[in-house]
């Protein structure tokens, strides 16, 4: 009698198996990160409050790598930083996967955003006291995981396995770009944030940082976001949005 | 990479900031540790070498400075008062043991003290414990000197060696020389580290005759006959048969109802805890004032800390971007001031042993005191206990501060 349920469990759970995977395989482009009715505002110096995120919905398939332009002044760190769970939004969800970062106590955002969220900024992403091997294990650090060399191997990735002792102040700022890319993706997480990575940078420069940021999250299936004001960096990309079209926030946008 | 690595790699990163801080951490507890230790070894000391002399009696005048005078050479004695005490004490029914000194010149700053042979037969400088020879005998006559270990290492004098005394208890520039009396050394006393290891004992006969001689050089001839007017002590010393005598005898002298002697008895330990009572409440002073630099280091920890604050935001933005909580960076800031403190605090304690140690010479130097600045006692785990829980609590205050770092703000700011 056990064993006859036995059976039929193992059939079924196998069934179930079977019936999943080829959903994904039928339909591999499956939503990875959704936003939706996300809002946020601030208030200003003079205690006035002003909306500077009215997303109605936004979405990033697994695999992509999506460039979006924009002025400055329109709110994209904000976006980037919501995402990230660094700011709570004042409401809406933001999905990864089944959960809603939203939604949860920022303890667990810190920790969500250490395991599955690598952040690249427009400069000064490198802690000054730390050489470039110290900044990488440091990005691994927040995970409660140590893997010194894995580290290595990234800043390898990076082509700067050479200069792993150097301080940040003994680099030039596109090889500190590169180290950070190298932090960012340590943790093989599931989604890039870039915030103008070059923005900094000499067009030759320039174009290493995103070949590399490009090509590292191709080889590690990390879902690339990048957002840029400079039209030629968002070019680089097959997938491109305007900012405009995504956030509805009636802010006025500078510039 | 851990906690404990950043907080590191911080102070480093700061180290000249963080040196001074821990310097001044350092200076309040060193201060603190060596006013501690030279109180708490100097009244052990000072109590130690009186412990041989239950009564002092000498010329009236100050008790402290017969009591100082006497068991410890510091200060000059009170003027000296005849023979004639000694001889009814040491023929009084409740007197045990009667031992005179008679203060006379300097070698070398070292106290030429008359006495008699009774001092080393049976006199305990501590419970049980009698003056041993090192090498060589003790004095048997006049002009020969037993002398203490102190005096045999200082003056380099040996068994056999001759020296004249110069005038006065300390040695003064252009003092003069007893050219034509010199002291044989007989015998060097084993070390007892107490005051007795500075003293060149001769017998009484010798001091006399010195003086004797001092006030007839106008050439007479009679050198050696001493009148009873010249036979002079500075103090005797005494041990009772039984406690009970203690007080009556004590009433006694200083009341003038003693056989019509004019003295006065004093009880050493009792003047020396009277002493350390005095002391004890400069003490007090300085040591308020030596927590108040504590203080000040702490307030420095904080003002160091804090300062460092708004150069670190966009640090501490970058380490939650990637995924630090919160928590964890106050508990990073609170670390570098628990370390700054501990560091200034164990390092403070070991410089305060040290500067006892180095001072140690001077100290023995002026009052035949051994301290040796390698007794550690409980208060010192306090003191650095306390001293760390200070640079805790002022660290509170930055670490609040990081803790409430707005990250957005500070990650934006870059760009
Ligand atoms: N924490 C904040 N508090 C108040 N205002 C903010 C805050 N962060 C950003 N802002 C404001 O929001 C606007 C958008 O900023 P940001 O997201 O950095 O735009 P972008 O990255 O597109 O240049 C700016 O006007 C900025 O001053
Ligand atoms: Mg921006």
């Amino acid at each position: 009698m056990i064993k006859v349920k036995l059976i039929a469990l193992t059939a079924m759970s196998f069934f179930f198996l079977m019936k999943k995977l080829l959903l994904s395989l039928l339909n591999d482009k499956s939503e990875m990160l959704k936003i939706k009715n996300l809002k946020k505002s601030f208030t200003n110096s003079k205690k006035e409050k002003f909306s500077i995120i009215n997303i109605h919905e936004f979405s990033v398939n697994d695999c992509d790598q999506l460039a979006v332009s924009g002025e400055s002044g329109s709110g994209k760190s904000t976006f980037l930083n919501l995402i990230s769970g660094i700011l709570r939004p004042d409401e809406g969800e933001i999905l990864f996967g089944d959960t809603d970062i939203a939604k949860l106590p920022e303890s667990r955002r810190d920790l969500f955003r250490a395991r599955n969220i690598g952040y690249i900024f427009q400069t000064f992403n490198l802690l000054q006291a730390f050489t470039s091997l110290e900044n990488v294990m440091l990005g691994m650090m927040f995970t409660g995981r140590t893997d010194k060399l894995r580290c290595i191997e990234a800043l390898d990735k990076v082509g700067l396995s050479d200069r792993l002792n150097s301080k940040p102040s003994e680099l030039s700022v596109g090889e500190q770009q590169r180290v950070a890319i190298a932090r960012a993706i340590v943790n093989s997480p599931a989604l890039l944030l870039a915030d103008e990575p070059t923005a900094n940078l000499d067009k030759k420069n320039s174009g290493i940082v995103i070949d590399l940021i490009k090509n590292l999250c191709h080889e590690n299936k990390i879902i690339l976001l990048l957002v840029s004001h400079e039209k030629e960096v968002v070019e680089e990309f097959k997938l491109q949005r305007y900012f405009s079209d995504i956030n509805k926030s009636e802010v006025l946008q500078s510039n | 990479m851990n906690t404990l690595r950043i907080v590191y790699k911080n102070i480093k990163q700061r180290s000249l900031s963080s040196m001074l801080t821990i310097l001044s951490v350092l200076l309040g507890v060193g201060l603190v540790t060596a006013i501690l230790i030279l109180k708490n070894e100097s009244e052990e000391a000072f109590n130690q070498a009186a412990t041989g002399y239950e009564i002092i009696v000498g010329p009236k005048g100050s008790s402290l400075q017969l009591t100082l005078s006497t068991v410890y050479q510091i200060g000059l004695p009170i003027q000296n008062m005849p023979i004639k005490v000694y001889d009814l004490l040491k023929n009084d029914k409740r007197v045990r043991l009667a031992i005179p000194y008679v203060f006379g010149d300097n070698y070398k700053n070292f106290r030429i003290t008359g006495t008699v042979s009774e001092l080393f037969s049976e006199f305990e400088y501590k419970k049980g414990i009698r003056y041993k020879i090192d090498e060589g005998s003790f004095f048997s006559n006049d002009f020969e000197a037993v002398i203490g270990k102190e005096v045999a290492d200082k003056t380099g004098l040996k068994t056999g060696d001759t020296f004249s005394g110069s005038h006065g208890i300390e040695s003064y520039e252009g003092a003069s020389e007893h050219s034509e009396k010199k002291f044989k050394v007989t015998g060097i006393l084993s070390r007892t580290f107490t005051p007795s290891d500075r003293i060149i004992f001769v017998s009484m006969n010798s001091v006399w005759e010195l003086h004797n001689h001092e006030n007839e050089n106008n050439g007479s001839e009679d050198h050696h006959i001493i009148s009873d007017s010249m036979k002079t002590i500075s103090a005797v010393l005494l041990k009772l048969k039984s406690p009970v005598f203690f007080d009556l005898l004590r009433r006694q002298i200083n009341e003038n109802k003693y056989e019509g002697i004019n003295a006065q008895a004093v009880l050493p330990l009792f003047e020396i805890k009277q002493l350390f009572d005095i002391i004890g409440n400069i003490n007090s002073v300085i040591l308020v004032i030596a927590y108040l630099v504590i203080f000040t280091a702490a307030v420095s920890i904080l003002v160091s800390i804090y300062n460092s604050m708004n150069e670190r935001m966009r640090e501490i933005a970058i380490m939650r971007s990637l995924g630090a909580r919160r928590f964890l960076i106050m508990k990073i800031i609170i670390f570098e001031g628990m370390f700054l403190s501990a560091a200034g605090a164990l390092l403070g304690c070991i410089a305060g042993h040290a500067a006892v140690f180095f001072l140690q010479e001077k100290i023995s130097g002026l009052s035949g005191i051994k301290i040796s600045g390698f007794v550690f006692s409980m208060f010192e785990v306090y003191l650095i206990t306390g001293t760390i829980i200070l640079g805790i609590i002022v660290s509170i205050i930055p670490a609040v501060k990081a803790y409430r770092t707005d990250v957005s703000k500070n990650l934006n700011s870059g760009t």
